[in-house]
């Protein structure tokens, strides 16, 4: 059996540490994450490995919410902003299509987001009291904002709008991050509601299936944006 | 001599003295550093020895601490009386629709925040704990029902009806998730989220500050309500 090198040990105990933390559904919170049980649940016979890479426990608590917030913030997203970059009016979904794809989700999916979500709270209730963990949430917050500004910039200018001065792009997507991660903890919270899903005219005109969040999300969208005006030469 | 507590009595200190602790000191992480005998000391006991005769251990005491966090108010109650004191300093007829989301979005964001994370904690605890989950049902459903009732009272005020098929709790939901998403965004990235945006909202299209949140607030309430014919 070959020998793992220090990096492929690093990489495997940062990806079990999150594995665990996710799947627990936080009750196992980062402050109780254990080496030792983390070597263990890696297939290692003990945790010798694990304190040749971190001198200690919180080494290793830190460098794992560093790769948890890493591996969040990649999950799609570059893949979606390309398409959205290549928009082609043609062959591109209707707005409204669009909006709805953003909370179009099986159950499987949507329990998959959730636990990754309630490790994101845990995450960003730890750094209210942890500058280090707070700044590497903040950067990467912003990386994952960032991307969803271009996306938004990009697909109003794909479908004819523009956004309403001084609202920006960056703006609704604080907006709209905000709906988004608000609706995760209502779905907890109030399920009949906040899960519920209307029947409303597309703007095509035909009756379609809309989630509360996506309702929500062409609220803001028409708050927002307009179609672009033309600016007299 | 001071007159010695009862069981009950020194219960009752202990939980609202953990209570505190979680708000001011922060949920570093969860629970887990709010020990028994902190508690007790931050209560000016000598020892935990009163806090194990009525918690077996450190677990039993955060299980019932975390009832009793259910059992308060929601940091809600604070946002709503917040909003209907600053929506009554103005005389109802000078106050817009406008005005009034504008108000509520800065009252509603500075009542939350403050005990927002305690708040969180509890709901990261009652996913994976099915009995805290059942009990905070009822207290969830009353806050909800007050949050709706204030609503409407805004609804009559300022003569509006739903959008079918929208209605007040699509409505509570949607104006609650906003708001409290606000909140992460706003501790995530401070240096990207405004205070406020200036937007000419004022009398003959004088700027006005709005903070994100009323932004939302007003989306929600442009497409989802409309006067009443």
């Amino acid at each position: 059996m070959s020998r793992r090198n220090l990096e492929e040990t690093r990489t495997l105990l940062l990806d079990t540490g999150v594995d665990m933390l996710v799947g627990s559904g936080t009750d196992v919170t980062i402050g109780k994450l254990d080496l030792t049980e983390v070597s263990t649940r890696a297939g290692m016979a003990s945790a010798g490995s694990a304190y040749k890479i971190w001198p200690d426990q919180d080494a290793y608590r830190r460098d794992l919410l560093r790769h948890f917030l890493d591996r969040s913030f990649n999950i799609g997203s570059e893949d979606f902003f390309a398409d959205m970059v290549d928009f082609e009016p043609t062959t591109a979904p209707t707005l409204d299509a669009l909006i709805r794809s953003f909370d179009d989700r099986t159950p499987e999916e949507r329990a998959t987001e959730s636990a990754n979500f309630a490790a994101y709270v845990a995450l960003w209730l730890a750094a209210l009291h942890d500058d280090d963990l707070a700044t590497s949430l903040e950067t990467g917050d912003s990386v994952s904002l960032n991307w969803f500004t271009e996306l938004y910039a990009a697909a109003t200018v794909g479908y004819g709008l523009e956004f309403i001065p001084p609202l920006t792009p960056l703006l609704f997507a604080i907006v709209a991050n905000a709906a988004v991660e608000g609706f995760d903890i209502h779905r907890a919270v109030h399920p009949a509601v906040a899960q519920r899903e209307l029947t409303i005219d597309d703007d095509d005109g035909n009756p379609r299936t809309w989630t509360l969040l996506s309702c929500t999300l062409r609220a803001l969208v028409d708050a927002f944006t307009r179609p672009i005006t033309e600016t007299p030469a | 001599m001071t007159k010695r507590r009862s069981l009950d009595e020194t219960r009752d200190v202990l939980l609202v003295t953990g209570a505190a602790m979680l708000d001011e000191h922060g949920p570093r992480i969860t629970l887990d550093r709010i020990t028994m005998i902190d508690v007790c000391r931050e209560a000016g006991f000598k020892t935990a020895g009163s806090a194990y005769k009525i918690w077996p251990n450190q677990a039993a005491f955060h299980d019932d601490l975390l009832h009793h966090l259910i059992s308060r108010s929601s940091p809600g109650d604070d946002a709503l009386g917040s909003v209907a004191e600053m929506l009554a300093a103005h005389a109802p007829d000078e106050l817009t629709l406008a005005e009034m989301i504008r108000i509520a979005g800065v009252a509603t964001l500075a009542a939350l925040e403050g005990g927002y994370p305690t708040y969180l904690v509890l709901w990261l605890a009652r996913r994976t704990d099915p009995e805290l989950s059942a009990d905070t049902v009822q207290p969830e459903a009353e806050w909800f029902g007050v949050l709706c009732a204030f609503i409407t009272g805004l609804m009559e005020q300022f003569d509006l009806e739903f959008v079918p098929p929208f209605d007040i709790e699509a409505f509570a939901v949607a104006l609650s998730a906003i708001a409290e998403g606000m909140i992460l965004r706003r501790r995530a990235t401070p240096d990207l989220v405004p205070d406020h945006v200036d937007l000419p909202s004022g009398p003959d299209g004088t700027l006005q500050p709005w903070t994100p949140l009323a932004i939302g607030f007003k989306a929600i309430f442009d497409a989802w309500t409309r006067p009443k014919p």
